[in-house]
């Protein structure tokens, strides 16, 4: 038997009408995600061509966009920084290339170099040669601009460093102002100030050279740069690709098999590589590279702490998450000894920093703890966890959002110790919904400590910020809250001089805690003496 | 003519009042969000460098959407794809804003109208709905994927996408509301 035809009728173009809208709006919506499929520009273009209520509708969209980005997370303070180094280095772009000219020919001098911003007119000295001077100056130039070298003083000469920090060598006195061209640290660690404000921390084992004040190439080890204020534009050439500030606090670690390791701590940098081009890291980023690789992800880097304490070995090592996102560079920052009042808590919160509770002192306890600093941003993560190796027996500590109930696995595994911690220094943001804020209008979201006794060096696995199963909606999990993702600290029980020179679990006794063994009642805090405080 | 003072504050004072509006501009354009604030930063450097041909009393914002608007048809000419979301679609948006820019409303008119749509911007995120705001924050707070998004409420990129599509409408539609409100 034939199908019947299909009618044409009214009904049929209005539906083809309505598709052709949802079509038309999918595809608008799209391209303003900035995720658009194959032929979605057609579509919007068409419909542009025929209707400008579509060229105002995509517009509007784009508006709210943007709007919305600037409102709910943008650093407007970070832009405005960043174009004001910009500026600076244009302005000292026409002295630099008056000091290469003087570099060349002379302060005297009255050749006429037709390249550069302030030729000055004048009789030319060497007439016979006009043309390949010329060229060579121009070739110069160009190829020095092109570098970025903004200081003169670095063709040919050294580069004058001072001392200002020294630990575990001899090779440096604190206070000794040297002229180096390269840069061996066989053992320990130095801090060197450039005259430029630059400063870098260096580990051994180092071998570096600098190129002119600004630019350093790092053959191996790890090099901490803080570019203070006049030091934007510092370069870090490796044998993976450049790592360019643009005005931050960042380390790159060159290791002897090729790879490079760069972190940022604040501000943001430029990686350039043959593989990506150029890449932007910003503040609580982390990739690793080789020449032949491109940038991956780097999930945890050691952060040297401001009170280091006594011992010198962490007790946490490899800490890492199972998030698979390409996009994703976030680190874990891991401060040996760096548990204290008011440091930095997340690696992507710049501004929040654990403190006291109101009214209360600082867990004593706590003091000199290794911290893992964490980050917001993967905990909607409903099968996040993340996991770290605990090198000797210690008391693990999690600071847990107070605000709600504590998750099954943490419920199972640790022990509420009654005590509690404030994440403070919040911008008000959907994390700190409900909170209200104090006479100084700060926010803070209260943590409860949990904690967990290790008897033997192990692994531990946490997992996700999230509601305990019995309090989701029931129609819908996603419309529960969520927490703020929480904080880990981990303090030795064994005496340090039990564990110098462990940094990793050993092999022979690592072993990840099974779910059935029943966590440890919370003993009685031992009384420790208050480490001295920065 | 503002001249380049040696701490250069004016000029910086310029690129706080209008770095916010620029950014929505070259949004506008259809340009790439993770290139919008390359883009507004080479167009800051490049009135920098040619401060010198400002007529002092004139329409700075609209000076800088000039050059913004030279930028963006630089991208488009070079065919990039990296900054630019879809070349076809972007020269379309560019040609409206340079017969927008043959009547531009003056400074304070146009820094007026960014302040008041910032302010029922706000006024509206209020309203919306738990699930909603949480996929604003996901998308525009964390700077997550749509494809993240999708794994997080259990559904696919391209319902995420149409999710934000309605979110952005609802909030268009109050927008005009309270900007109509204020206007009396």
């Amino acid at each position: 038997m034939p199908r019947p035809s299909k009618p044409a009728d009214v009904a049929s173009s209005v539906d083809e009408n309505t598709v052709d809208l949802r079509a038309l709006e999918a595809a608008i919506g799209r391209i303003v995600d900035g995720e658009p499929l194959p032929g979605d520009a057609a579509i919007v273009v068409e419909s542009l061509a025929r209707s400008p209520e579509v060229v105002e509708q995509l517009e509007q969209h784009l508006l709210v966009d943007a709007l919305l980005r600037d409102e709910v997370g943008y650093d407007a303070a970070a832009f405005v920084d960043a174009v004001r180094v910009m500026i600076e280095a244009e302005n000292s772009r026409p002295a630099f290339v008056t000091r290469v000219r003087e570099a060349i020919f002379g302060k005297e001098a009255d050749f006429v170099c037709p390249i550069g911003p302030a030729a000055a007119t004048g009789r030319r000295r060497w007439p016979g040669l006009s043309l390949p001077i010329t060229l060579a100056c121009t070739l110069l130039v160009m190829s020095l601009l092109a570098n970025g070298i903004w200081n003169a003083a670095a063709i040919g000469e050294p580069v004058m460093v001072e001392v200002a920090a020294v630990d575990g060598t001899t090779a440096f006195a604190v206070g000794d102002r040297l002229d180096l061209r390269t840069l061996v640290l066989p053992d320990g660690e130095v801090d060197l100030m450039l005259g430029s404000g630059v400063r870098l921390e260096c580990q051994a084992p180092l071998m570096a050279r600098f190129e002119h004040p600004m630019r350093l190439h790092l053959s191996r080890g790890r090099i901490d740069i803080d570019v203070g204020d006049d030091g934007a534009g510092f370069t870090v050439v490796t044998s993976a690709g450049e790592v360019v500030d643009l005005g931050t606090r960042f380390s790159v670690n060159a290791s002897p098999d090729g790879e490079v390791r760069v972190a940022v701590f604040s501000g943001q940098v430029e990686l350039r590589s043959q593989q990506v081009g150029a890449v932007s890291l910003v503040d609580g980023e982390a990739v690793r590279l080789t020449k032949s690789q491109a940038p991956r992800r780097l999930q945890s880097v050691e952060i040297r702490s401001r009170n280091p304490g006594d011992r010198k070995a962490v007790v946490i090592s490899e800490i890492s998450d199972n998030v698979e996102v390409s996009k994703l560079r976030r680190f874990y920052g891991l401060v040996a000894c760096g548990m204290r009042d008011g440091v930095r808590a997340f690696r992507d919160r710049r501004e929040v920093s654990w403190q006291a509770e109101p009214g209360d002192v600082f867990p004593d306890d706590l003091y000199g703890a290794d911290l893992v600093q964490t980050f917001q941003a993967e905990r909607f993560r409903q099968d996040f966890n993340l996991q770290f190796g605990v090198s000797q027996p210690s008391r693990v500590y999690v600071f847990y959002d107070a605000r709600y109930s504590p998750p099954d696995w943490l419920a199972r595994d640790f022990v509420n110790t009654g005590r509690r911690i404030v994440s403070t220094g919040w911008s008000p943001t959907p994390v700190t919904r409900g909170v209200q804020p104090d006479v100084w209008g700060t926010l803070a979201i209260p943590h409860d400590i949990w904690c967990r006794d290790l008897v033997q060096p192990t692994m531990v696995v946490l997992g996700p910020p999230v509601l305990p199963e019995r309090d989701r909606n029931s129609t819908s999990q996603f419309e529960s809250f969520v927490p703020s993702m929480y904080g880990i600290a981990v303090q030795p029980i064994a005496p340090p001089a039990t564990n110098i020179g462990f940094s990793r679990p050993r092999p022979s006794r690592a072993k990840t805690v099974p779910a059935t063994v029943a966590p440890t009642k919370a003993v009685p805090v031992a009384t420790r003496g208050r480490r001295g405080r920065p | 003519m503002p001249k380049k003072s040696p701490d250069n504050r004016w000029f910086i004072e310029q690129v706080e009042q209008q770095q916010s509006a620029l950014r929505g501009f070259i949004r506008m354009l259809g340009i790439r969000p993770e290139s919008v604030d390359d883009l507004a930063q080479e167009t800051f450097v490049i009135a920098y460098k040619k401060l010198d041909m400002f007529e002092q009393g004139t329409n700075f914002g609209a000076w800088l959407r000039t050059i913004a608007r030279n930028l963006v048809r630089n991208e488009i000419r070079r065919q990039s794809r990296r900054r630019v979301l879809a070349n076809e679609v972007a020269e379309f948006l560019l040609d409206r804003a340079d017969e927008k820019a043959s009547h531009p409303a003056s400074e304070v008119e146009q820094a007026e109208q960014h302040r008041q749509q910032v302010a029922a911007l706000r006024a509206c995120l209020r309203k919306l709905p738990e699930r909603s705001r949480r996929i604003v924050q996901q998308r525009y707070f964390e700077d997550l994927s749509l494809g993240v998004i999708a794994g997080y409420e259990n559904t696919n990129a391209n319902n995420i996408s149409q999710i934000l599509f309605r979110l952005r409408s609802a909030l268009l539609g109050c927008m005009k509301e309270r900007l109509g409100e204020a206007s009396g």
